[in-house]
């Protein structure tokens, strides 16, 4: 059944419904983990390490082959338990190799050429090689040492959104017409204002969340920049995260999306 | 067994005079060995520290559920969520009409379309997002049917590769032209959760299927209406996993098995949306 509404000619005004963008980059490497967290994960670990089987190297590295030479050089074996003896730290408790007194630490032989302190010594002339240690790149970008707010490229473990500069800060907020999809709206209006070389995705064409004002009505759309970059002419736009975000809006503004944002 | 009292015994006839105490018929059996103090380190619960079989959990940073949680759960709730949706109610147990006596006490009929009644669909809200819950892998292999030591070397495969024992599983009937007999161990089966479950995913979804050429994706037809999805891996698939691959001598014989994606989502439909934004690709 369609009800249909009849309103008085004193507030015979509809309200401008409006699409607004929350264009977010994800983080894209694992986040800052507080200093309790981690000691809580190392604790775990060298205790699943102190509980862990013994290594079997009867398995690994089978007796007489050239593995087992190298694993030999690396790891030399404990203290025999010498029953004529006594130990002034304790009788060792051998089985298999290891004292299960303590945790079994293992050294392995590495695919590249190390030095005395375990440092790489590294060959000029096979610098692409595979088996090359592994050294990850800094969490710290160029663009967060330059604070380029702009650039896409900052803080990488965090959440970054696209707020532009039209008569003060604010997320990009499009006036829709009764007749388009409020996703289309504010997909329409990101490529008029940023050009059209960027990839996103649209989480939902519905929107996550709204703001009802006196004659206005403003709809919130979700989504992810996924490549290309956001290029406008003439205006001025930052990508920041969450907690900046609170310094660029409106206090109460803020207060009421601040639930739709991740860190 | 220790029974308290045996009244097969004939030793009470020969005493003189009768018991005024009610005999006390001990139908379980009490089996008094394993009460012994010796074995009372055996009753702690395993997450115990003190237990012998306490493994330590959260040994490192989870990034698969700190995903899950921070990105994903909202994004998944948003696109899952329909206006005015309400319950879809699965079919049920039909019972007979109360027209005839003869229909009083009859077992009800089964659902339509269906062997078992099905389970409601509720609409997604934020108490009922889609999460994987457990990963269950199950290996069946036909070579351990005709030499049974190869199944030593099918759970020792399963156990490099997902960091849990395996248990064996046994051949439930007897198939004669297939060499199925019943009792007979036939491979493995293991389900992983938590840590060693979103591990095992990572492995997958980075190392492993990106690197199988022939690989195509997960079949969209792949699933059992209840949100549980799975796929399978040939023999020469394994070898990318890099617990195996750097090892490749001890392995001569590597097996296939299936995988089985469990989640809490009530369609299928649900399932793959959930997994592929987990980076399984769909065909």
């Amino acid at each position: 059944m369609v009800v249909i509404k009849r309103f008085n000619s004193t507030v015979s005004k509809l309200p401008t419904i409006s699409s607004t963008l929350i264009l977010s980059r994800n983080p894209i490497i694992t986040r800052e983990l507080p200093a309790f967290e981690q000691q809580y994960y190392n604790y775990q670990n060298e205790l699943w390490k102190r509980l862990m089987w013994t290594f079997p190297k009867w398995y690994y590295y089978r007796d007489g082959t050239l593995g087992d030479q190298r694993f030999k050089e690396l790891n030399k074996p404990p203290v025999f338990n010498n029953p004529k003896l006594e130990y002034t730290e304790g009788r060792p408790d051998i089985k298999q190799l290891r004292d299960r007194r303590f945790k079994q630490v293992i050294n392995l032989p590495k695919s590249y050429k190390q030095a005395e302190d375990g440092s790489e010594i590294v060959d000029e002339e096979i610098q692409d090689n595979l088996s090359r240690k592994i050294n990850p790149n800094s969490r710290i970008t160029k663009a967060d040492e330059s604070k380029d707010l702009s650039s896409l490229e900052r803080q990488l473990s965090k959440t970054l959104y696209l707020i532009i500069n039209e008569n003060g800060w604010k997320l990009p907020t499009f006036k829709s017409d009764t007749q388009t999809p409020l996703h289309k709206v504010a997909e329409e209006g990101l490529f008029n204002i940023g050009g059209e070389e960027i990839n996103y995705f649209n989480v939902s064409s519905k929107p996550c969340h709204h703001i009802k004002g006196s004659d206005q009505i403003e709809f919130f759309i979700k989504s992810h920049i996924l490549s290309g970059s956001f290029k406008p002419k003439n205006l001025k736009f930052l990508w920041v995260t969450k907690d900046e975000l609170s310094e660029y809006l409106n206090e109460d503004y803020y207060k009421q999306i601040k639930h739709l944002l991740n860190e | 067994m220790n029974r308290i009292r045996l009244f097969s015994t004939t030793t009470s006839l020969c005493r003189a005079g009768y018991s005024t105490v009610e005999p006390v018929h001990h139908l379980v059996p009490i089996r008094k060995s394993a009460l012994k103090p010796g074995y009372k380190e055996l009753l702690i619960p395993k997450d115990d520290i003190r237990s012998v079989g306490y493994k330590p959990k959260n040994i490192q940073h989870d990034r698969v559920n700190d995903y899950y949680e921070n990105q994903l759960k909202s994004d998944l709730m948003l696109r899952l969520y329909e206006h005015d949706s309400e319950t879809v109610i699965g079919s049920k147990l039909r019972p007979w009409e109360t027209d005839s006596p003869y229909k009083l006490y009859r077992r009800a009929r089964k659902p339509k379309g269906f062997y078992r009644p099905q389970k409601d669909i509720k609409p997604v809200t934020f108490k009922n997002v889609p999460e994987l819950t457990s990963i269950s892998i199950n290996l069946y292999s036909k070579e351990a049917l005709e030499e049974s030591w190869v199944n030593i070397s099918t759970r020792l495969q399963i156990a490099q590769i997902t960091n849990a024992k395996p248990k064996r599983i046994y051949n439930k009937s007897n198939v004669l032209p297939w060499k199925v007999r019943q009792g007979k161990p036939c491979g493995c089966k293991v389900e992983l959760v938590e840590e060693d479950m979103t591990q095992f995913l990572s492995t997958l979804t980075e190392l492993v299927l990106p690197r199988i050429r022939t690989f195509k994706g997960i079949s969209k037809k792949s699933g059992d209406k209840n949100g549980n999805i799975t796929f399978g891996l040939n023999p020469d698939d394994i070898k990318f996993f890099p617990e195996i691959e750097n090892f490749q001598d001890l392995y001569p014989n590597l097996f296939g098995f299936h995988i089985t994606f469990k989640t809490s989502a009530r369609t299928d439909d649900q399932a793959r949306l959930l997994l592929s934004s987990l980076g399984l690709p769909f065909n």
